[in-house]
């Protein structure tokens, strides 16, 4: 019985299904694979061929198995060790703001958390996923089974965007939560106080793990492109403030990439991948675009 | 107030200032509603911006507030009085010149009348007139009228009227031409306004309540001017009157004829002649000695054989103003004086009643049949055989002792006084005072002068006489000569009490102090009322010799309606009853000039009317039908207009801006109106729309040079 859910987009996984998320750093896990392993000596076992993907180590490739199909594949070893992928979906207020109907942050966001959690089991690696606002609104343990995805899904289904963020706290939170070193993909909006959210990464970082961060934003919220009289109302419960857009455009313009810049530069600064994505651009273009960065 | 504003009812306009700012607070609440994610970039950026925003949105709000009142302001026409400022421009006028016309101004002075050198000044004053000022000129007399319908802007045409412009021979008055001044301006487009008035100024010209009243009501809006014309004066004598013991002249009769000069100079005149012309020839000279400010009559005596209408002319030697050196006047003359005496007593049966003392009285040889030397003829009527409709052949009805009359006699006798009769109510014994007051008098509405106290006469208790008052009233003025009678030496026995109106007016009073004769104007008519009766049981008046000439006089006065329409004053419409003839028989009216006019001629009942208008210029006028003169009226000038005196006169007190005629230039220099600065209100409303859009292109310029900042 197939099942359904508007985060389970069968284009845009098979636009993905041969893309390789690999941890970047030393990893912790239960199987040697793909990924460096902190864990030396073991033996080494052929357990299957994997097609080859780009970005993928070329030492592993079967020359003779090139030799009779003139096709590229990769030897894979029972000693290949695993990660866990925790990926923290930021589901507060602001993330239901979106400047096309259905086409929230919060939607984009839990697309984007779907994809790479397809991604993710689909290289056999687990995945564990969390959503909050100001806390920890959801958990959804690791695990490697492909139908862990469903789970996942309908997690996702049943969390609207509420409440406010405080993403300085909740990074902190889960840093002493998350204790075995793994690759963690926080999607937000990152739109807190700078400070707190960089020291929230500082918390993660300092557990080793691989952090990746993509921030989610709308076209409007950079651009500003609004004319005339408006009455802006803050998502999280910020306020009213009546003004011409036009005449603040330029400040704003200027605060708004003034922030981009400082996450961006914190995110270096602490060897965090930090990606910006508008919703208006694909899912599986964001991540490609991504991965091939990363690689 | 430094400002003043032609349309005042257009100041409303300046509450559309009040439009931007209604605007911006309704704006308020058409603010669209966003729910927005970062707000704390917004926020921010608010902050920064906040004081920046309020500085521009002030002063847009303010300059768009300025747009709208500087542009309600230029349409108000504001006057700057202030002349310091730089800005601002002379306004257009509306300039209204008043020209004196009166027959004054034909003063000379020099080579040159007075008209002559207000012409010129006129003419002057239209020269330093710009394009798109307004021209009324107004001739200024007591027939006001203008030159032109409403103002006119061809001031070259204003001149070349100017220029073919006479005098006329109207009297001066100021009060209907500043009246029309006045409605000239209340029409006037232009913001400025000037009032210039060019006369001699005589005495008294701009006197009076209402011509004060008028001024001040110019003077609110207008730059009043006076430019007085006439250097010098070496003083005017004039023939001011022409007046005939008897207003109707029988054939063959000697009459006196009386003229008044006058010496309106400051040096007495001696041996100065005066001529009399009858029908155009000279009869007699005389030489009279005139103090300065003096007048004299001077008297001849004339003789008209002929009946008919006959002119008088008295002339005196040229002068400075020769409109009044000579005057004209025309008597009728009848061969035999009608009068219709309708009697109410019994006396004509045997023996001599009030009638047949009146009659005799009137003409002294007409009991016995011998009128020839008298020029009245007195026709006796038992009131029950008077018809109205012979009434129209008496000048004078004497009404004695008739008890009552029958309506339509009352209505006849009515009739004929409106149209101008005379008649003269002696009552009697038979005389019933309740008919009088009920049907005559008519609590004033009829033609009894005044009302009787019932029962009517009463035997007086004492000694009363006439009382010897000043005998001023013209049919009395005889006896003021105490050699034609003492007046005051007549006994009364009875007499009758009357109330007179305050509508009539007592010529002489008993010494008892009650009225004994009482006159009153009836439509064009006169009516007299004696409170005595005629015969030995009233008075002893009839005895006296005063009784002849008081009723001959009283006759001569009351007979002045036959001399009405002929001597008429200049500018009046002569209208003329002539009795016979057709209408369809063309009549020529003889001008003083020489011209001959067609006069207007109607039919009827007996005769034809006759109108003419071109009364013009003082003199005799004839009328001529079949080559046979058939008439002659004359017409004359008000004779106040000789008394010129020094100028300026009448600019003593009045509220004028006196500019010397030699000063036209001065005259439209920026008067009290100041400066007109709609233009100017109106190019800073547009300066400040202009930097409005300005302000508003650098705000949006700097907005779009704001691009999206492309950050990781």
């Amino acid at each position: 019985m197939a099942i359904r859910s508007p985060y389970i987009d069968p284009e845009i996984y098979n636009r993905v299904h041969k893309m390789v998320l690999r941890a970047r750093a030393i990893v912790e896990g239960t199987i040697v694979g793909q990924h460096r392993s902190p864990y030396h000596g073991f033996s080494v076992e052929f357990r299957q061929h994997r097609e080859y993907a780009p970005g993928d180590d070329l030492r592993y490739l079967d020359w003779k198995v090139f030799g009779r199909s003139d096709r590229f594949f990769l030897k894979q070893y029972e000693q290949e060790t695993n990660f866990i992928g925790h990926i923290l979906v930021d589901l507060s207020e602001s993330m239901r703001y979106g400047s096309k109907p259905n086409q929230t942050k919060a939607e984009y966001a839990k697309l984007l958390a779907a994809t790479l959690s397809y991604l993710i089991l689909q290289q056999r690696d687990a995945v564990a996923v969390g959503v909050f606002t100001d806390r920890v609104v959801q958990y959804v343990p690791p695990s490697t089974n492909p139908a862990h995805l469903y789970r996942i899904c309908h997690v996702f289904e049943s969390t609207p965007a509420a409440e406010k963020t405080d993403l300085g706290a909740i990074l902190g939170e889960f840093a002493s939560r998350l204790r075995r070193r793994g690759v963690v993909i926080i999607i937000s909006d990152f739109f807190d106080d700078l400070d707190r959210v960089l020291s929230g990464l500082q918390y993660l970082k300092f557990n080793r793990h691989d952090l990746i961060a993509f921030q989610i934003l709308d076209e409007f919220e950079r651009s500003f492109p609004f004319r005339g009289l408006i009455r802006f109302e803050g998502m999280e419960d910020e306020g009213i403030f009546r003004t011409q857009p036009e005449r603040i455009r330029h400040s704003y313009q200027e605060l708004f990439g003034r922030f981009a810049e400082g996450l961006k530069a914190g995110c270096e600064r602490m060897d965090v991948d930090f990606q910006q994505v508008l919703t208006a651009r694909p899912v599986d273009a964001a991540i490609r675009e991504y991965l091939a960065r990363r690689r | 107030m430094p400002f003043s504003f032609l349309h005042t009812g257009m100041l409303w306009w300046l509450a559309a200032g009040a439009i931007p700012i209604i605007i911006h607070l309704l704006n308020r609440r058409r603010y669209r509603p966003v729910p927005w994610a970062a707000m704390r970039f917004l926020r921010e950026a608010i902050r920064v911006n906040a004081r920046r925003i309020q500085i521009e949105d002030l002063i847009l709000l303010a300059l768009r507030v300025l747009v709208l009142i500087f542009a309600a302001l230029a349409f108000t026409l504001p006057i700057l009085k202030s002349q310091l400022l730089f800005f601002g421009r002379q306004p257009h006028v509306c300039a209204v010149i008043l020209l004196d016309d009166s027959y004054s101004m034909n003063y000379v002075d020099g080579d040159l009348s007075r008209f002559e050198r207000a012409r010129t000044v006129a003419r002057e004053v239209v020269g330093r007139l710009n394009r798109g000022d307004s021209v009324s000129v107004i001739l200024m007399s007591d027939r006001p009228r203008r030159l032109f319908r409403e103002p006119t802007f061809d001031l070259d045409q204003v001149r070349n009227q100017l220029a073919r412009l006479e005098c006329s021979y109207a009297a001066s008055a100021a009060e209907g031409a500043l009246a029309l001044a006045r409605e000239d301006l209340a029409k006037a487009r232009q913001p400025a306004h000037l009032v210039c008035l060019i006369s001699d100024f005589q005495k008294g010209l701009l006197g009076g309540a209402a011509c004060e009243a008028l001024l001040a009501d110019l003077k609110k809006n207008a730059d009043l001017v006076a430019i007085p014309i006439g250097e010098g004066y070496d003083g005017n004598l004039g023939v001011v009157g022409i007046e005939t013991d008897a207003g109707v002249l029988a054939a063959g009769i000697p009459t006196v004829l009386r003229a008044r000069i006058h010496n309106f100079s400051q040096t007495p005149q001696q041996d100065y002649p005066v001529e009399l012309f009858l029908d155009n020839q000279r009869r007699d000279r005389r030489w009279v000695t005139i103090p300065p400010g003096g007048e004299v009559d001077v008297t001849f005596l004339a003789e008209f054989r002929e009946a008919g209408q006959h002119a008088v002319e008295v002339r005196i030697p040229a002068d400075s103003l020769p409109t009044d050196n000579a005057r004209h006047h025309v008597v009728e003359v009848r061969p035999k004086i009608p009068i219709l005496l309708i009697s109410g007593d019994t006396a004509g049966r045997g023996g001599i009643g009030a009638t047949e003392y009146a009659g005799m009285a009137l003409a002294p040889g007409w009991l016995v049949g011998e009128l020839e030397e008298d020029h009245l003829s007195p026709a006796r009527v038992a009131v029950g055989q008077f018809r109205p409709a012979d009434l129209d052949q008496y000048p004078a009805v004497f009404l004695v002792n008739v008890a009552t009359l029958e309506a339509d006699q009352i209505a006849g006798l009515e009739r004929y006084v409106r149209e101008g009769g005379g008649l003269m109510i002696i009552p009697g014994e038979r005389t019933d005072v309740r008919f009088y007051n009920e049907n005559l008098y008519r609590n004033g509405e009829g033609f009894l002068p005044a009302r009787i106290t019932p029962p009517g006469f009463r035997t007086e208790e004492g000694e009363c006489f006439l009382s010897p008052d000043a005998y001023d009233h013209p049919a009395l003025s005889v006896f003021a000569d105490r050699s034609h009678g003492d007046l005051s030496q007549i006994h009364f026995k009875r007499t009758l009490l009357v109330e007179p109106p305050t509508t009539a007016s007592v010529i002489c009073k008993f010494s008892t102090g009650r009225p004994a004769l009482v006159e009153r104007t009836f439509g064009k008519g006169r009516v007299m009322l004696f409170a005595s009766g005629l015969g030995r049981d009233w008075s002893d008046f009839i005895w006296k010799p005063s009784f002849l000439i008081f009723m001959r006089r009283v006759g001569d006065y009351l007979m002045r309606r036959e001399t009405a329409g002929l001597n008429l004053g200049v500018y009046e419409t002569a209208t003329r009853f002539i009795r016979g003839g057709s209408a369809a028989t063309p009549m020529t009216v003889v001008h003083p000039s020489g011209k001959n006019d067609l006069a207007e001629l109607e039919s009827a009942l007996g005769g034809m009317r006759l109108q003419y208008a071109g009364v013009d210029r003082p003199g005799a006028y004839r009328l001529i039908t079949e080559q046979q003169i058939v008439g002659q009226f004359a017409a004359t000038v008000d004779p106040r207009e000789s008394d010129i005196g020094l100028p300026p006169m009448g600019l003593i007190t009045a509220p004028l801006r006196i500019v010397a005629p030699t000063d036209v230039a001065s005259v439209t220099s920026t008067g009290p109106a100041g400066s007109e600065f709609w233009m100017t209100c109106l190019k800073i409303a547009l300066a400040l729309m202009l930097i409005e859009v300005l302000f508003l292109l650098w705000i949006e310029r700097r907005e779009k040079r704001t691009t999206v900042h492309e950050s990781v």
